[in-house]
């Protein structure tokens, strides 16, 4: 009886009850009209953006990036500093420093004696742009390159400055430039990852690189770097064991398809889909492979390029021209590194043999893909993780010194994909300590590529762990004037 | 009650009676600071008689008797007739409050407009409207009843009075927020021009003005007399005189005041308002620099004018968004998506945009057919890869149906000159890549004007150097590249092939196979440990068979250039192999890999690396093993690989003794060898040392290897002890 009267004194009837709701609902519609994709799924990826289609018509379709894992140093190579010639040997003024952190392999060091380029610098190309004398052939290209001489990180460390440069973010993790470009540009041959890895490494003090680089993070595992490594085998487990022809192959791969296929209609697990298409890449990439790391015939010229080191596989000179070769076969990401930069001591004569390792090549880079029309659609990038200090390091002598590293300031270069040549892009200050003019951060950086590639970097996301990651994170800013 | 009527109808009519004198005689009056202040509380207090209006005039819509509503029955007991007069007495307050604040709110706006300085036409508009509105109030109110008594005239006059304040309230805004506030949004953003078309005024100056300044200085009020709607109201300038000295910025009334701090009170556009970009405050600063020139065009100004610079960056930003824009429409999706497959790539060029790109792979799966299949796609394609496939001349007819195509790249495909031809009916095509391909300077010279091409590209090609140049002054706009050529003369030396068979120890036979990845290579070898050359020594052309201990050295040849350095590779040939191995004496900890069987695993080791697991390493206890076999051998030579790293105090042995016998317990010495140290400068690598001995009979072999005890006097640690280390032990 009580209850009864209750649910009176609530007075709500079914009919009213149903009536309100109804209005409550239209209120929630007619406001949901200003929500854009709100019911057309593409909340779930991100509002607007598609896999494998750009925001924009991108200027770069591919990037080739030749990094310098080590970092070498920007005062013996593109920063020419007359004036820590002058003062050789002299401390470095404190205002300079301005109490500035050092790595724990010199904060202890009693004085901090400045030290100039042991190599001469000169000017090059109609720019006039300062080239060190151990860039040869660089110098001769130096006109299509842009230089950019106010690159700043915030680590001061190999693996936290490599892994940010790689992938945004310090800690490691996350998916790798690479694999932002793969997940937002798709591949263009699907024949072939679209994200290539390959090794080399110089006779200098090294540091090493490690396959968190070119992981896919949260992204899909396709979007992972695949390694290329110079032996017989360039692609781990993609050659057929001994005794299986391709026929064999064949038959195999459609049999477990089969059995693939009926758990995808039990299932419909769209990852079970995903594997069928992977078995079938990797069987499509057995012959695509072996045709592109052939290099008999390749011409005289394009040997002399490069130089003859090119034809020993797992040299810097030839990954480089094997990624002329991926490019041009529509890789969206080749990813080089070249070991053994980190000169904290015997600088002059390690970084000698470095630059012999990479001068040439890199610069015959530029020069093949000019040649085939395709350096305004690939973005080449040159660079280490940091800089290195204007101080030397342990014991100094002009002719046999060390450099700290240096995060403040550093030197990189890019080339074609848009990007202006026969530039140079900021400015150090005369001790090349501190950056006075046009500061470029790694975030700025990874912007200004992702809108070569055609993405507006704040809108390239992806949604793990409930929220939104972008390569750049939440900072980030394109640096339009280096643009065409 | 009645009292306060009484109050606010004498108000009321004085209130209208002031603002006709104000509109009446508003030129010849001055208004005191004092009343600046109530003037400008206009735009405040205009909200009150706006929904207090609305209101009212609202009530002679609800049909008599309504009021028996929901709340009716709450005051049941008053009389009916007393509740009826009740209302209409509040009813009558309501339009009485409404005719003040709409009076009130005209007479506010009155002042507010003598404040400025010259009228502009939407301020005009809004004022009469304002006093139209007031007197509709006033009316409303004092003759309600009149209207009321002719019931059909009330509701048009509603009607008419609520039109006049939706029309002079958007006149207000338009004052407040600038022309078209409102249906800004729904008009879209004003297109911006071409830098090569683009008038300097009408294209880049104005709109700034437009967006930042004419809300104020402009058509519908005149701020300090001073007009930007167009050229002649800028030239004018204002109350304090020229607005800008071309050429002389610095001295220029308009910079000055754009620059001035948001605090200041001159500084304009003032704080509340939208402001200048800096994009904005630099073109207008280099514009008057450059001359502040008006009609003229953008690109008649010199090529490294900054505003010129400027403006063309600004009429397209770079980078982004820079979209090329088609006109034809895009193609259906699906069909785009049927076409694509694991050999032809099919994708916009980006979002919303319906030209695509084409890409084709794979050299043994091209054919015409696979041009064919894109023709459903013709008006969207602008962008066709087919480098380095198999597309023959008559392909290219298929490919010239594609109209709107603006990049081709042809590289390495087995075009030539007369396919080009066919190539002459794409009047859109920009870039063109031809290296590799077998086209002539002549075929370009009868193609070239046919089209309208930006940029060329023909390295690899048989165009020779004083063609490119007689070409490239024939079609001057044309960027030609025709890559590297290299120094002809130039030799350098090439690569050294490669040993592809590890280096080791192999039983009975083993094919020696060797291989250079460039075409045209000869490689010559030799088996005796000589230096191979060009001419006497064997070209290898099938793995060699080999059945004995041999050092095989060989080097790259091919005609112009020079030969490759050598390479060296050692195999050698086992016997036996002991059935299990005891360490006599313990290697140093840290060089003591776990299992013995790695000295007999065939690998000689990597000399390079010298802590990867595989070496035994020796430096205070000299190396001791027994070797067993189950079955007994005949032995006469035991051979042990080592390595040698000067640098790494890595040193050959002094002394390798080798002991034999059926029984580990009675051995007899069978043999021994000493090593002469190494001078200075000898490199890292390895070294086999082999002690021979009479043919004998064993179950058992005991080797004794003795590190060097001190090293050398040259060395930097001499007299230090050296290391011996061992990777493994071959017997025969």
């Amino acid at each position: 009886m009580e209850n009864e009267l209750l649910q009176h004194g609530l007075n709500i009837s079914r009919r009213k009850f149903l009536s309100r709701l109804s209005i409550g609902l239209g209120s929630v519609a007619l406001g949901s009209l200003l929500v854009p994709d709100l019911f057309s799924g593409a909340a779930e990826e991100e509002a607007g953006f598609m896999p494998g289609i750009p925001h924009f018509a991108p200027k770069a379709k591919r990037v080739i990036y030749l990094f310098q894992n080590g970092a070498p140093s920007q005062l013996e190579t593109f920063d020419y500093k007359p004036v820590l010639n002058k003062m050789m040997g002299q401390d470095l003024p404190e205002s300079i420093r301005n109490g500035q952190r050092l790595t724990g392999m010199t904060s202890g060091q009693k004085s901090f004696p400045l030290v100039g380029s042991y190599y001469k610098f000169n000017q090059h190309g109609e720019s006039g742009t300062w080239v060190s004398e151990i860039f040869p052939h660089m110098s001769k290209i130096v006109d299509d390159l842009c230089i950019i001489r106010s690159m700043h990180t915030e680590a001061i460390n190999h693996d936290p400055a490599l892994t940010f440069f790689q992938t945004g973010a310090q800690q490691g993790n996350r998916p790798s430039m690479g694999s932002w470009v793969s997940y937002g540009l798709g591949t263009e041959n699907k024949n072939l990852p679209a994200f290539c890895v390959l090794l080399s490494r110089g006779k200098g003090n090294g540091q090493g690189v490690y396959s968190k680089l070119w992981s896919n993070g949260f992204l899909d595992s396709i979007h992972q770097g695949v390694q290329f490594s110079s032996g017989e085998n360039p692609i781990l487990y993609l050659q057929d064991p001994a005794g299986m022809d391709r026929a064999a192959r064949r038959k195999m791969l459609d049999k477990v398809a089969e059995l693939n296929d009926i758990q995808l209609k039990h299932f419909g697990d769209p990852e079970i889909a995903a594997k069928i298409q992977q078995y079938e890449m990797a069987y499509r990439m057995q012959t695509a492979v072996p045709e592109i790391m052939d290099v008999s015939n390749e011409s005289d010229d394009i040997v002399k390029l490069y130089g003859s080191e090119c034809l020993v596989p797992g040299t810097f000179a030839a990954n480089c021209l094997l990624a002329r070769k991926l490019s041009e076969n529509g890789v969206r990401f080749i990813q080089l590194y070249h070991q053994g930069w980190d000169q904290h001591g015997n600088l002059p004569n390690e970084m000698r043999g470095q630059a012999k390792d990479v001068d040439q090549p890199s610069a015959a880079l530029i020069t093949d893909l000019k040649q085939r029309g395709l350096l305004d659609e690939t973005l080449v990038i040159w660079g280490g993780e940091f800089g290195r200090t204007n101080y030397c390091q342990g014991k100094f002598a002009e002719d046999n010194y060390g450099r700290d590293h240096h995060p403040r300031c550093f030197t990189i270069w890019m080339a074609g994909g848009g990007i202006k040549p026969g530039m140079v892009y900021g400015e150090t200050d005369e001790f090349g300590y501190n950056i006075v003019k046009n500061p470029v951060h790694v975030n700025d950086f990874h912007a200004t590529i992702l809108n070569q590639l055609g993405f507006d970097h704040e809108r390239l996301t992806y949604r793990f762990q409930g929220r939104r990651y972008r390569l750049t994170d939440v900072a980030g800013h394109v640096v339009r004037d280096i643009l065409t | 009650m009645q009292k306060v009527k009484k109050i606010g109808n004498g108000i009321l009519f004085g209130g209208i009676i002031f603002l006709l004198f104000l509109v009446a005689f508003e030129r010849f009056i001055e208004i005191p600071s004092w009343l600046a202040v109530a003037g400008r509380m206009h735009p405040m207090f205009l909200h009150f008689p706006i929904v207090l209006l609305l209101i009212s005039f609202f009530t002679v819509w609800i049909p008599a008797g309504s009021d028996t509503g929901a709340g009716a029955g709450a005051d049941a007991d008053a009389g009916e007739d007393t509740g009826a007069d009740k209302k209409n007495e509040w009813l009558d307050l309501l339009r009485l409050v409404a005719a003040l604040s709409a009076v009130v709110a005209a007479v506010m706006g009155m002042l507010l407009s003598l404040e400025g300085d010259k009228a502009g036409e939407t301020l005009v508009w809004h004022k009469w409207g304002g006093v139209l509105v007031a007197v509709f109030g006033f009316l409303f109110y004092s003759c309600y009843d009149l209207l009321l008594k002719k019931a059909m005239w009330v509701r048009p006059f509603t009607i008419i009075a609520t039109i006049t304040i939706i029309v002079t309230g958007h006149w207000g805004a338009d004052l407040t927020h600038g022309e078209n506030f409102v249906l800004a949004p729904i008009r879209g953003e004003e297109k911006l021009a071409a830098p090569e078309e683009a008038v300097i005024f009408a294209d880049i100056i104005q709109p700034i003005l437009k967006r930042k300044c004419v809300s104020c200085h402009g058509g519908s009020s005149l701020k300090g007399r001073l007009s930007l709607k167009d050229v002649e109201g800028m030239l004018d300038g204002g109350k304090s005189g020229a607005l800008f000295l071309p050429g002389q910025p610095e001295a220029s009334l308009l910079i000055k005041r754009i620059h001035l701090p948001l605090e200041d009170k001159k500084r304009m556009p003032p704080a509340n308002k939208p402001q200048l970009t800096e994009t904005e405050a630099a073109l207008l600063y280099a514009w008057i620099r450059s001359g502040a020139g008006t009609d003229a065009k953008l690109f008649s100004l010199p090529e490294k004018d900054s505003f010129r610079v400027l403006a063309s960056a600004f009429l397209s930003p770079a980078g982004e968004q820079s979209m090329p824009s088609y006109d034809f429409e895009a193609a259906d999706e699906e069909k785009i998506a049927s076409l694509n497959n694991n050999y032809r790539g099919i994708v916009p060029l980006g979002k919303n945009s319906p030209a695509l790109s084409v890409n084709l792979y794979g050299k043994n799966v091209y054919n015409a057919k696979a041009l064919e299949e894109i023709l459903p796609l013709k008006k969207q394609i602008v962008e066709l890869n087919l480098a380095r496939l198999p597309v023959k001349d008559e392909d290219l007819k298929i490919v010239r149906q594609l109209e709107n195509l603006r990049k081709l790249n042809l590289n390495y495909t087995s075009v030539t000159s007369k396919g080009l031809e066919h190539l002459g009916g794409l009047p859109h095509l920009q870039e063109l890549a031809l290296s590799g391909t077998g086209i002539t300077s002549a075929a370009l010279e009868k193609l070239l004007p046919a089209l309208s091409i930006s940029s060329l590209y023909v390295w690899d090609t048989k165009i020779d150097s004083s063609q490119l140049q007689s070409l490239q002054k024939k079609f001057a706009k044309v960027y030609i590249e025709s890559g590297f050529t290299g120094d002809k003369g130039e030799i350098i030396a090439l690569s050294p092939p490669v040993i592809k068979t590890p280096a080791g120890v192999f039983d009975k036979s083993i094919a020696l196979e060797m291989k250079h990845p460039f075409g045209g290579v000869e490689i010559r070898y030799t088996l005796d440990g000589s230096q191979p050359d060009s001419i006497s020594s064997p070209v290898y052309s099938a793995p060699l068979t080999i059945d004995s201990n041999v050092t095989v050295i060989a080097k790259a040849f091919k005609p112009g250039w020079y030969g490759s350095k050598t390479v060296r590779s050692s195999f050698i040939r086992r016997g036996v192999t002991p059935d299990s191995i005891i360490l006599a004496s313990s290697p140093d900890p840290k060089y003591a890999p776990t299992s013995t069987a790695l000295l007999t695993d065939g690998q000689l080791g990597d000399f390079a690396n010298y802590a990867n697991g595989e070496w035994f390493g020796y430096q205070k206890n000299e190396a001791a093993y027994y070797l067993l076999f189950n079955q007994p051998v005949t032995v006469q030579s035991v051979l042990l690989s080592m390595m040698q790293n000067l640098r790494g105090h890595i040193f050959p042995p002094m002394k390798i003794e080798v002991w034999g016998g059926m029984d580990k317990d009675q051995l007899k010495p069978f043999g021994k060898v000493t090593h002469a140290t190494p001078a200075k400068d000898e490199p890292s690598r390895l070294i086999q040392d082999r002690v021979h001995f009479a043919p004998a009979e064993v179950q058992c072999i005991k080797l004794v290897v003795q590190p060097l005890r001190s090293l050398p006097r040259w060395h930097d640690a001499k007299g230090k002890p050296g290391w011996a280390f061992i990777s493994e032990i071959v017997v025969n």
